[in-house]
């Protein structure tokens, strides 16, 4: 809305004015406490100029008069009316209403009673009753000159953030109410009010002059980590307890005034990291799984080097670890096997599910890519003797494919046929999992990578340590949390397009690792979409793991960083070209 | 990397009938509500919270923010007046719109938000309510729960917005305090992985609610 070039004319307001006393008085001898035009509010009175219509308000009037008496039709919000003053004036516009506050304050004929009364109200913390009567003799009563004409009858009605219903205007407080919240603080985290700011800030809503107002005391909880000096009025530290309460404060207006005691809110908020709790899973549920699991271990050209762990947000509901992981070689063909799944947190059998995901696409890639007749990718790399020829990387792409399916199915014998008593019966979105399937082949220096992926968490393969390639491409929503899962016939839909979405390979010249984890830890080591395409990420996450791939209970300790909002479960699997085979010699 | 946000918008009546009695139990209530939320170290690091008060209009008393900077503003009530809960949910609309950070190439989209809308009475507004009820379905929620408080709560209008629906008997502390500790399991049980579909499973209500079904 624009704001007014003309303002108002006093004439059209002294108009409103007696139109809203009226219509207040006929409302209160109805003994109805609504008493305005139902949806139209104040704004909707004035032109596109911001001037009042008080031709409009009598229309409308005459029109609420004549329609039956409904609580719900009548309501005159002479609190808006109150209210939209006072935000002009305390400098709080709200936009809606800013041309009608624009248009008040800045008309400055107003008679100065008028706006007197206005500031007065403004500076108001506490509910306060002004009668309609206050507003008209405001008006009426220019600079100095006594209105000589009899008072209008007091309408005992009250205006005002929240005074009592029909009460008497209240007296005003002599001093105003002071309410001070300082802004929150939190354990280990440093905290400070500059000098004087806090003075300075009380002396601005108060009207003092901020250069000579301080506070001569300010009560801190006990061994809380801050401090108060009073010299400077500077509020510094860093917390070392929650805390949540009042406290109070003396505040000198300027040298040598009398201290107001004020009450000042604060609120220490605790340290996350404390609040975690380690609670063990229920030892009655079905489907057991330990809270930690890790591995190393040579495979043919590769070390393995391989941890999951239940999150923090499981260990603090008593939730079991729904993640899982499955590593295998093939070792007649020299394939490698990695699958890593996340078991959905809001389903309750995931941990199942994602234990069941990886075993069965495990031993299935096994079994395939060890099989003379049935590892067609071999057969066909035989014949065109290159692993990018179409043929080939199709042949690859089936084989995950169809282990993801056979692993979708045993999840759907599972429903049908528990292997525990469940009670009572799961359906199939009880072990909603993700699935990551990793390959890969070590061909002279470097080596070849296909996956499958289903939901989020990642995969990646670095030919040397300043650069990794991604292999996976996270199913994420528009929002987090939202993925989909080897439960969802979609996902394992045998069309060409969904194929080649979940299929990636690559081929490298060199070899330094390769990489498979769940979403606990991509989320936070790969802040997004972005952030997981760009290589220099993947040589950091690489850089970063180095100190922790002598073993897996190393590995198993890092994973337990801390990263605000992330979590979640933790799987990664390593993969590291072997030692070479140096001689053992003590 | 600061943690991605669950949005929990608090859209609470505050129209001449809560005045009184309500409107104190009601603040207590909003209030042990934060408290205990500051207890859940998940909540603590990742709930952003807003307040939207409605009776003749609706404002954002709060907007959105961190649990951890979040301070209790003052929640007031008129003497009298409609309630306009179709302005509500159309500023919850806006809110939702301006606030909620979705998924793109360089940021990670916060969690679905949650809503949980109270009133002892029923929409005056009923065009825009109406008019507003798929706007709101149209949004992102995780889950929106409505409360019918007290014995003039009209109910079938909610149930029209969510199927999510529980009536409050009385509208006194104690009430409040079980109704909040509800929505506080609520909210700490929004921040998982979950189908791109689904909704959340909210945990079972406390004695003093009464499901409607």
């Amino acid at each position: 809305m624009q704001l007014t070039p003309q303002r108002p004319n006093i004439q059209d307001y002294a108009t409103f004015i007696r139109a809203m006393a009226e219509a207040l008085e006929n409302m209160h001898e109805r003994k109805e406490a609504h008493c305005s035009v139902f949806g139209m509010r104040l704004p909707d009175w004035l032109d596109e100029n911001g001037a009042f219509q008080a031709a409009k308000f009598e229309a409308a009037r005459a029109s609420v008069e004549s329609l039956p008496k409904y609580d719900d039709l009548f309501h005159f919000d002479v609190r808006c009316f109150a209210e939209f003053s006072i935000e002009c004036i305390a400098g709080q516009q709200t936009v809606t209403d800013q041309s009608f506050a624009a248009a008040l304050y800045q008309g400055k004929e107003w008679p100065d009673g008028f706006l007197q009364l206005l500031e007065s109200l403004s500076k108001q913390d506490q509910p306060v009753g002004v009668t309609m009567a206050d507003f008209s003799s405001a008006l009426k009563a220019p600079a100095a000159e006594k209105e000589t004409e009899p008072e209008p009858e007091p309408i005992p009605f009250t205006v005002g953030y929240s005074g009592p219903p029909f009460a008497k205007p209240a007296p005003q407080p002599q001093m105003p109410a002071v309410r001070i919240a300082l802004r929150n603080a939190t354990v280990g985290k440093p905290y400070r009010y500059e000098p004087g700011q806090i003075a300075s800030a009380i002396a601005q809503k108060l009207g003092n002059d901020p250069a000579r107002a301080y506070i001569s005391h300010l009560q801190l909880p006990d061994d809380c980590g801050l401090a108060f000096d009073k010299a400077t009025g500077a509020l510094s530290g860093t917390p070392t307890r929650a805390f949540e309460g009042e406290l109070s404060l003396d505040y000198v207006p300027t040298d040598n005034a009398r201290s107001i005691t004020a009450k000042v809110t604060l609120l220490i908020n605790p340290d996350p990291i404390s609040l975690w709790k380690d609670l063990p899973p229920p030892a009655d549920a079905p489907y057991q799984k330990p809270v930690l699991a890790h591995s190393e271990e040579r495979l043919g050209p590769y070390r393995i080097v391989a941890a999951s762990r239940r999150g923090r947000s499981h260990a603090n509901k008593s939730e079991f670890r729904d993640d899982d992981y499955a590593i295998g070689y093939a070792a007649e063909s020299g394939w490698l096997v990695i699958v890593v799944a996340d078991g959905a947190g809001s389903a309750i059998y995931s941990r199942r599910g994602s234990q069941i995901a990886c075993d069965v696409a495990k031993s299935r890639l096994i079994t395939v890519l060890n099989s003379a007749q049935h590892n067609q990718a071999e057969a066909l790399y035989l014949q065109h003797r290159d692993w990018q020829h179409p043929e080939v990387k199709t042949a690859l792409r089936q084989c995950l494919y169809e282990a993801a399916l056979l692993a979708h199915h045993k999840l759907r014998a599972e429903v049908a046929q528990p292997t525990e008593t469940l009670v009572p019966p799961p359906t199939l979105r009880n072990y909603d999992t993700t699935l990551i399937l990793l390959v890969m082949k070590k061909t002279g220096e470097g080596c070849i990578a296909a996956t499958f992926s289903i939901g989020d968490g990642g995969a990646g393969i670095l030919p040397h340590a300043g650069e990794g390639i991604p292999l996976t491409k996270a199913d994420s929503g528009e929002h987090a949390g939202q993925t989909i899962f080897l439960t969802f016939d979609s996902t394992v839909a045998n069309s060409e397009a969904n194929l080649e979405s979940r299929f990636h390979f690559a081929q490298t010249q060199e070899f330094a690792g390769a990489l498979a984890m769940t979403d606990g830890i991509t989320d936070p080591k790969f802040p997004s979409d972005a952030a997981f395409a760009d290589p220099a990420q993947w040589a950091a996450l690489w850089a970063e793991l180095q100190p922790s791939l002598t073993s897996s209970q190393a590995l198993l300790d890092w994973m337990n960083f801390f990263s605000p909002g992330n979590h979640d479960d933790r799987t990664l699997i390593a993969v590291l070209p072997a030692p070479s085979a140096a001689p053992d010699t003590p | 990397m600061s943690a991605r946000r669950l949005p929990v918008y608090l859209v609470l009546d505050t129209s001449g009938s809560m005045r009184g009695e309500p409107i104190q139990a009601l603040k207590v209530g909003v209030q042990a509500l934060i408290s205990t939320l500051r207890q859940d170290p998940h909540a603590l690091e990742s709930v952003h919270l807003s307040i939207i008060t409605f009776d003749a209009k609706a404002r954002v008393i709060s907007p959105l923010q961190s649990l951890e900077d979040f301070q209790m503003p003052l929640i007031e009530c008129p003497q009298s007046g409609p309630t306009m809960t179709g302005a509500a949910l159309e500023m919850l609309c806006q809110c939702v719109d301006k606030d909620v950070q979705r998924t793109t190439a360089d940021h990670k989209g916060d969690w679905r938000p949650i809503a949980f809308l109270m009133t002892d009475g029923g929409p005056n507004d009923t065009a825009l309510y109406a008019q507003m009820i798929p706007e709101v379905q149209k949004r992102p929620f995780a889950s929106i729960i409505a409360c019918a408080a007290g014995a003039n709560a009209k109910v079938e209008p909610l149930r029209r917005l969510t199927s999510n629906v529980f009536n409050l008997e009385t509208m006194d502390g104690h009430s409040f305090a079980g109704l909040f500790q509800w929505v506080s399991s609520t909210v700490s049980s929004g921040n998982r992985s979950m189908g791109a579909t689904s909704s959340i499973t909210l945990p079972p209500p406390p004695a003093e609610i009464q499901i409607v079904v």
